[in-house]
Parts: C-alpha cells; structure tokens; sequence
C-alpha cells in the first residue's frame, strides 16, 4: 500500500499556501500524518477536519473516521459514515458520498446519502440522487435529480448501506494488510510533485484511499 | 398581478429560508387535492419539471414522499418548435429518463406551459405520457385571459396549504401570451384528460391532468 499525503497545504494550490505550510511545519499539532486540520467553515459540527487541496485528484474509494473538507477532485466514491463532508466551492466529486453530513458548496456527480442531513449550498450544482432526512437548498444552487425524503425508505437506504459498507470496509481499513512494496514505492513528502497508481492509502491515521491519486504537493 | 392571498410561512422541516419571496401566492385548489393522500401520509413520487427551490424541499420535508426535481425550464425554452416532430420527441428522450418519470404519481409542470408553443407541449406531454402510469397527475398552470407575463417564467413554489408562492426577481420585460383555451389544450394532449380546471381570478387557471 502507498502513502500520500493528503491536503498537506490546506487549502493549497497557490501561492498563498506557502505561509500555511510553514505554520503547518513549525506547529507539529497542526500536522497531523500528513493530513492539514482546518476549522470546518459551514459545516454542521464545530471541529477541525482533514482538507483534500485543489490540486490533488484522488480516484478510488475515499473512506475516512473523521471530517473532511474537499476542495480537489475526486472521482469513485467517498465513504465517510459518522462524519462531515463538505464539498469546497472548488471541490469537484464524481462519486457517490456517504456521510453523516453532507455539505455541499461544489461540484457534485453522484447520489449522496446523509444519515443526518444534507445542505445544499447557494453555490453548488449537484446532479445526482439524495438520500437523506434533512435537506435543505439554498436559492440559486443547481440541482437536478431526486430527493428521498420518506423516512422509512431512508431508514432503509441508509441501513442497506451501513451493512454493506461494513462487509467490505475491514479489509481496506487495513494499511497492514496492504502489500508493503506498494506502500514503499509512492510515498511522497511535502515538496515533491506526486501522481501514484493502485492502492493508495492517505495515513492521516484515520482517512484512506484506495486507487489513484495525484497532485503537486509543496 | 394582483394579489390573490398573502403567502404564509412554511414551518415543515428546518430548510433554510428563502430570500426574495414576496407575498402573492395563488389558492390552488387541485394542488391540494393532488396532495391530499400524501398529507394522509400516503407514500408518493413527485416530479418537479421546474428548478430546485429551497421552499420546494422545505415543503415536502418529513413527508413519505420521493421528489424528483427535473430542473428542465431552461432546456424547454430552448426548444425549437419548427424542429420535426421526431427531433423533438429526441430532445425529449434525453431530458425526462425513466428513472425519473416511470414511477411518478404527480407531475407538477406550472408556469413553463404559457412559455412554450404548442408543439412542444404536444412533445412534452407525449414523453411523459410514455413514462408514467395510466392514473398518473399533471398539475399545470396556464394563462387563460392574462395578455402578458414575465420574460422568464416566475418562480413558483408551494406555500401553506398547497398554495403556489410566486418568487420575486424575475427580470424586467413581458411577453404576449396566446393563451390556450381548454379545448385547445387538451389537442395538445392526447394522452392526458383534464380531469379539473378553476380559475383563479386574475386571468391564470389551475389544471389537473389525468394520464387515461
């Protein structure tokens, strides 16, 4: 399994990033494996979350056990059940999402599922299916596809998911059971321009991906 | 316009407000019967032709209810209606899929209708009368003695009692309007039967079609 660095510059991709890398170097707190903390803007809880930057492309499976701002692209599915997860006003997700929240400012191609609620912000432009029972919009955002808002069909949904989700989470989970060849091969650092195929995993400790990844990091 | 009744605040769910409404709403009569088994908590599958609007969601909040929002005006206005019939049907093809209209119980299509010519109702309708099952709605809304109305279709969304809220900022300028009589349009409509049509006294009428 490869290691990559997610949102190692925050909100990165430009030039302004450079001072929020320092910060980020010198306070060792506010780097943690690899993945930035950031306050959460707009987001339903109050807590700090992991940001995918806007330079970097994941694809594959995203899962993760703690809040995360995207900003980059993603494409294959994003599983985040028990959390947040907002889509930036950059961010742009071809995939499906699972989440306990879900926040959208973005770009979105896929259904979400939201055990807790979604929120569709002014900005956003979804095309896909939510399953969700909370949803709100805010005027101006774009959205086109369906809303199931029947509490017992979500009920259902949303227990399908779960279940399935947990048969096939373990083994991915798993960094030690990833070959360690992968893992050696792809690691990257802050500074170095990264792309990596096949299993990839993030080690923020509690986010993984499995599939490609790229973007300039540093 | 005038006023017909003051638009009420919704208090389902907890969606987050809309800014810009203004106060007329219309007293839809055949929304409300549309409507009636869905507030009986009777399961339904809905299909908005129109955009998505946060009242819209905020509405249906916390009923057994699937709505699909379709999001179409746009594309229905940009519709040639010189074009050939199976051009049309094509465009239609692609903009209203299966998935999206095989299992609805009521279409709510509203103020879209005034704005296009005859041929593409026919087209529309004949695409969704493809797709939904026999007993199936369509709620509409269209101009029987008002001469103009907005450039752009106004924004309307159901308020308190299955009103229909209009949305301010619609643009500056007006276009003629024809006007289609009944007879007129269920022509247009083969498929379909106008099952009620009232009046709403300042030259708009409701229908409620029924796919036979």
């Amino acid at each position: 399994m490869a290691m990559f660095d997610i949102g190692k510059r925050g909100f990165g991709g430009n030039q302004e990033s450079k001072g929020e890398e320092k910060d980020l170097l010198r306070d060792p707190d506010g780097f943690k494996g690899g993945v930035a903390q950031a306050p959460a803007v707009g987001m339903a809880r109050h807590r700090d979350a992991a940001i995918i930057g806007p330079s970097i492309h994941i694809e594959g499976t995203l899962r993760g056990e703690e809040d995360l701002i995207i900003e980059g692209r993603v494409s294959g599915t994003v599983k985040l059940q028990g959390h947040c997860l907002t889509v930036g006003s950059h961010g742009q997700i071809s995939a499906n999402i699972y989440a306990h929240t879900v926040v959208v400012d973005g770009t979105v191609e896929g259904d979400l599922f939201g055990a807790e609620r979604v929120v569709i912000k002014k900005s956003a432009n979804i095309t896909g299916n939510i399953t969700s029972p909370r949803v709100s919009l805010e005027e101006g955002a774009r959205f086109k596809g369906s809303i199931e808002m029947d509490a017992q069909a979500v009920e259902a949904i949303m227990g399908a998911q779960k279940s399935k989700s947990a048969s096939s989470q373990t083994p991915e989970r798993s960094p030690a059971q990833a070959p360690d060849k992968a893992r050696n091969e792809t690691a990257t650092t802050a500074g170095a321009s990264s792309s990596g195929t096949g299993d990839t995993a993030a080690e923020s400790g509690k986010s993984a991906t499995t599939g490609k990844v790229s973007g300039s990091v540093g | 316009m005038s006023r017909v009744s003051p638009g009420r605040a919704n208090t389902a769910g907890d969606a987050i407000s809309s800014p810009g409404l203004d106060q007329d709403a219309y007293p839809c009569k055949l929304l409300h019967q549309a409507l009636q088994p869905l507030m009986k908590g009777e399961r339904r599958v809905l299909l908005d032709l129109g955009d998505a609007h946060g009242q819209t969601i905020e509405y249906f909040t916390g009923l057994p209810v699937r709505l699909a929002i379709a999001s179409l005006t746009d594309d229905l206005l940009k519709l040639d209606p010189r074009e050939d019939e199976e051009t049309l049907q094509a465009h239609m093809e692609s903009l209203l899929t299966p998935e999206m209209v095989s299992a609805c119980d009521l279409v709510m299509v509203w103020e879209v209708l005034n704005y296009l010519q005859p041929r593409v109702i026919t087209a529309l309708m004949s695409r969704l009368a493809q797709l939904l099952p026999a007993g199936a709605q369509v709620h509409g809304f269209v101009a029987y003695s008002m001469k103009t109305l907005p450039q752009t279709p106004r924004v309307l969304v159901p308020s308190a009692d299955a009103g229909l809220q209009i949305l301010a900022g619609q643009g500056h300028g007006t276009v003629q309007l024809s006007g289609y009589p009944s007879g007129e349009l269920q022509r247009f409509m083969p498929d379909f039967h106008a099952a009620r049509a009232i009046l709403l006294g300042d030259g708009m009428q409701e229908y409620l079609f029924v796919r036979r």
